[in-house]
This record gives structure tokens, C-alpha cells and sequence, in this order.
């Protein structure tokens, strides 16, 4: 905790944090100015202002992470939030749930063979087809499992975030029929491929649908944990 | 102005405070369970809201504020993968191109899966 008292880096917090707060605000006016159209995905324009900025500015990356760090404080609190809008679609997963949640394994299964397969295809190097089993969950499960298991946790987390960004921009005009006629399908399938930033589109455009988003994240990153330690022999082969 | 952005404040604050006491509370645990200390907090979250609704008032502006922050949390993560991008740069096209096919791929499995399984089950 020696940053609390070093005024340098309590300024360079505050710096990384206010222009995290512009870029992503920047973003969400562009966002809405597009009639948030699927390609300009406000996570997405914002980490590029945000690149641009610190390449121009000749800023460290790393020293940008740094400064950050509250922000992603945060993230803990966040997920735990999570929990109000699945709670609040009780009566809904309670009637479907053996559909919602057989579908889930059924996805997230899809999710880790498919990377890991089409990796291995690719010939991509052995820790970037560890790093890729990890992409169909969210930052912390992907984390956490690749601690437990010895692979690359800070790829996966990036990955992770590829993967979330190219499923927003994507599965909208890939799934276009369900998003108008199935809204819980659409949901199921944006909040499982594309986790974090599939929970943010979906809260943008169906909010009524957002639960079944959560619970797919939720529960997807529960099945992945449990299941990626029986895959690893053949992910890490 | 200021009595709005106190109320506020004081309607946020409680729900805050439990929020990350439960995100806390998860991260400990989460060393004997060996399951993700932010999913352990999710899982006491819904036990709590289950067994005492009043809950879900108190914490419900806090929860409501950080889920739409949730994309301002993610921002620098993404920014944070040009870190890799030195030992990606042999493979960044065949990469790119797995995670698009493989993205595509785990959305339809998903989406069609839960159409059949709901036809299936009725």
C-alpha cells in the first residue's frame, strides 16, 4: 500500500482513471449517435481512444495497467451484482431451467472444444491453445482455472475479452432472426459467447432479457471450471 | 444539486458496502472451495436475496449502478492485451480467425440447443 502515500502515483491513478471515465463516456455518445449498431461497441471505441491516447501521448501501457487498478477492484463487487438479475427472473429460470441450463453445458462444452480444436487445426503454439479454452468464460473463471491448471492467465484474460468483443459485433447479425422473434435465445447465446460484453449488449438493446444473460455467464462459468480439468490432458497434449 | 447527489450516495452506500463485503467474503472462502471468489459472492448474494427480499431494496441501486459500469470496469483489459501483442505477432491472423469461427460457433451451439431442448422437454 505504498502508493497511498506517494503522491506521484495517487496523481497517476487519478490520470489513468479519468481518462479510462472520458474515453468510455466518449464512446457511449458515439455509441448512441450510431443507434448502438452492434460494430461500434463502446468497450471496443473506448479501448481504442485509449491505445490511440497513451501511443501519442508516448505513455507506457504497463504504467497505464498500473494506475488502473482500482477499476478493476471493482470487478469483484460487480460480478457479485450479477446475482439481482437472476434473482429477479426466478419464476422464469425455475420454468425452463432444465432447457436453459442443458443448453448452457451444451455451449460452453461447444465453447472449449471448438477453440481448442480449430487452435490445434491453426498449429498456433501450445500456450496459445491453453489460453483459447478459457475464452467462453468470463475474466475471473478464466483466471482462476488457468492458476489452477499452470497455463497463461493474463492471455486468457485478454482473450477473453477478444473473444466478448468479436461475439457482440458478430453473433447480432449472425443470430439476427432469434434477437426479433427468440429474445431468449438471442440472450442465452450473446451472454454465453460473449460473456461480459454480451451481458453489456444485451442490457443495451433487451434489458427484459438480461437475467437469462447473467445466468448463462454465471452458470457457464461454473460448467467450464468443472469441466476443463477433465479436457486438459487433450487441450495441453 | 448537491442534497440530489447525497441522496443518492446514501441510497448506494449500503448496498456498496454489501456487495463488496460479499465479494470479500467469496475471495476468502474461495481458497477452500477452489471455485472463483467473485462467483462464490455471487452465489451468497442470491442465497441472501432468496432468504431475506428486503434485500434486494437495499442493495438494488448499487447492484443496478455497477452492472451498467460493467463496460468502464472491462475497458482496460482490452487495452491491456497490446502487452501481448510481441509474442502474438507470428500468429495474430490464424489467432484472430480462431476466435471469430470459434465465437460464431459456441453462439449457434448455444442458441439452437436451448430452441431443441426446449421443444424436447416442452
Amino acid at each position: 500500500m505504498a502508493w497511498l502515500t506517494d503522491p506521484a502515483a495517487l496523481a497517476q491513478m487519478a490520470g489513468g482513471i479519468a481518462a479510462t471515465v472520458l474515453a468510455y463516456w466518449t464512446a457511449l455518445r458515439v455509441s448512441a449517435l450510431a443507434r448502438q449498431h452492434p460494430l461500434v461497441n463502446p468497450i471496443l471505441i473506448a479501448a481504442l481512444l485509449l491505445i490511440g491516447g497513451l501511443a501519442l501521448a508516448r505513455l507506457p501501457v504497463r504504467g497505464y495497467m498500473n494506475s488502473v487498478e482500482p477499476l478493476r477492484w471493482l470487478l469483484a463487487p460487480a460480478t457479485v451484482a450479477f446475482g439481482l438479475p437472476i434473482y429477479r427472473q426466478r419464476a422464469l429460470i425455475l420454468s425452463a431451467g432444465k432447457a436453459l441450463i442443458g443448453a448452457i453445458l451444451i455451449g460452453s462444452l461447444a465453447g472449449i472444444v471448438s477453440a481448442a480444436a480449430l487452435a490445434k487445426l491453426f498449429g498456433l503454439s501450445g500456450e496459445t491453445v491453453k489460453a483459447l479454452s478459457t475464452k467462453s468464460v468470463t475474466s475471473p473463471f478464466a483466471i482462476a482455472v488457468m492458476e489452477r491448471m499452470g497455463g497463461p492467465a493474463e492471455l486468457a484474460a485478454g482473450l477473453v475479452i477478444v473473444t466478448g468483443l468479436a461475439g457482440a459485433v458478430l453473433l447480432p447479425a449472425c443470430l439476427k432472426r432469434e434477437r426479433d422473434r427468440d429474445p431468449q435465445s438471442y440472450a442465452l447465446a450473446l451472454g454465453l459467447a460473449a460473456h461480459i460484453v454480451g451481458n453489456q449488449h444485451v442490457a443495451r438493446v433487451a434489458p427484459h432479457t438480461l437475467s437469462i444473460a447473467s445466468l448463462a455467464l454465471t452458470v457457464a462459468g461454473l460448467a467450464t471450471t468443472l469441466m476443463l480439468p477433465l479436457l486438459w490432458p487433450w487441450i495441453a497434449g | 444539486m448537491a442534497q440530489r447527489f447525497l441522496q443518492s450516495a446514501k441510497a448506494l452506500l449500503p448496498g456498496l458496502a454489501i456487495l463488496a463485503a460479499l465479494a470479500v467474503a467469496g475471495q476468502w472462502a474461495s481458497a477452500f472451495v477452489g471455485l472463483p471468489g467473485p462467483i462464490l459472492g455471487l452465489a451468497a448474494y442470491l442465497a441472501l436475496l432468496l432468504a431475506v427480499p428486503a434485500f434486494g431494496r437495499l442493495t438494488q441501486p448499487a447492484a443496478e449502478g455497477l452492472l451498467k459500469l460493467l463496460g468502464l470496469l472491462i475497458t482496460p483489459a482490452a487495452v491491456g492485451l497490446m502487452l501481448h501483442v510481441d509474442e502474438l505477432s507470428g500468429e495474430v491472423g490464424r489467432l484472430a480467425l480462431v476466435v471469430v469461427l470459434s465465437t460464431v460457433a459456441t453462439g449457434f451451439a448455444t442458441a439452437f440447443a436451448y430452441k431443441g431442448l426446449r421443444k424436447w422437454l416442452g
